[in-house]
């Protein structure tokens, strides 16, 4: 067994913020720099909360999607805001953090159906979304506006997470399928190389997981991947390197 | 396998009594569900897998989803024992069947409808026992 990391003395429940939302509050994220959290909603709207010593305050409320807001990401900038929906599309959401305002600057609809996830590259301005579709999508933003950029096929069914490598090079996505897909672009690196992109699969993991698999997280510091699965259990994998010769 | 027997009775029970959306009959009287239509096998230690394959009476997609909502909250409520549930339409019954078993085999989507107070209300009245 593994000890303790400094264990505190416990934890206190410093806030509940429960006046926002009208329904199921589905996912939240804390901003990069910490100051803000956003809380998405099934109610379809997606409240960013201001931390403040003595409490949280409400500084904006993304409203627009026409039902369930099922998922939401922050760019490590910090500047950009990401959202999905069961009415199929992915919001991009530009940050203005002076005036703690919001503005939507792109609605993609490139999905076929409901969108579960999205999640941002490390370093680029490069967005994923997971859905109900079977696919995963790429999105990025070329002259002013965001378009979808690459699709990768081949899940079987509902796509449910992403996780991106620290690198930014491979991307994890975790389905109803219960199989795990690892993705790679393949094409020349070039930016200039049309608005598409090319991604492949290169490693499927099945067998592993007798159900849905809900979630996959990576971790960035060791490469360990951990998934969420509906078969009550927490798995995790190591990529095995080849020996040194 | 007298677990199994014992538990597949116990699911026949319960969905038996369920009342169609619509109609004044139960499940059962419509023969949307029969005594072959439960399936239940051994996943983990004192843990199964239910099966439910469902005939709906008309194509209607809507009715057939909300029939299987029905399914899946009286079961989930009800099963005594620990477990997994599956609901289809059985095969060759309907034109969306895919879409349909999708549907309700998806959770969030399941729980979302499950917040519509519309949708909730038939759905308590379609599997609530009368007294």
């Amino acid at each position: 067994p593994l000890s303790p990391l400094s264990p505190g003395s416990g934890w206190a429940c410093r806030a509940v913020l429960s006046d926002a939302h009208t329904r199921t509050v589905r996912r939240v994220a804390w901003s990069p720099c910490g100051h803000y959290l956003a809380s998405a909603s099934f109610d379809g709207t997606t409240c960013v909360w201001k931390r403040h010593e003595d409490g949280f305050e409400v500084v904006a409320t993304l409203e627009g999607h026409e039902n369930e807001v099922k998922s939401v990401a922050w760019a490590p900038s910090g500047t950009l805001l990401a959202t999905c929906s069961r009415d199929k599309s992915v919001w991009v959401w530009e940050v203005d953090e002076e005036e703690e305002e919001f503005e939507c600057v792109s609605v993609l609809s490139a999905h076929t159906q409901d969108v579960k996830h999205v999640a941002w590259h490390p370093s680029l301005q490069l967005l994923a979304s997971a859905s109900y579709d079977d696919t995963v999508r790429l999105y990025r933003e070329d002259e002013d506006d965001w378009l979808c950029c690459a699709t990768l096929q081949g899940h079987g069914s509902t796509v449910w997470g992403l996780a991106w490598e620290r690198s930014g090079q491979r991307l994890l996505s975790c389905s109803d399928d219960r199989t795990l897909r690892l993705w790679q672009r393949c094409d020349t690196q070039g930016q200039g190389s049309g608005s598409e992109q090319s991604w492949q699969c290169v490693c499927t993991l099945s067998g592993y997981h007798g159900r849905s698999i809900y979630d996959v997280a990576w971790c960035h510091l060791t490469g360990a991947v951990a998934t969420a699965c509906g078969d009550d259990a927490v798995r995790v994998f190591e990529e095995v390197m080849p020996a040194s010769p | 396998r007298f677990l199994i027997a014992a538990h597949l009775s116990r699911a026949s029970d319960i969905i038996r009594t369920i009342r169609d959306p619509e109609k004044p009959n139960t499940l059962e009287e419509l023969e949307v569900v029969t005594e072959n239509c439960v399936e239940v096998q051994e996943i983990g230690e004192d843990e199964y897998l239910v099966i439910i394959r469902f005939t709906p009476t008309v194509p209607h997609c809507s009715l057939a989803t909300l029939i299987g909502l029905c399914l899946r909250v009286k079961l989930q409520r009800c099963l005594p024992f620990r477990h997994k549930l599956e609901i289809y339409i059985s095969e060759g019954t309907h034109s969306t069947e895919e879409d349909i078993n999708k549907q309700i085999n998806d959770k969030e989507r399941v729980a979302a409808a499950m917040e519509n107070p519309n949708l909730r209300e038939i759905v308590e009245q379609c599997v609530t026992e009368p007294d």
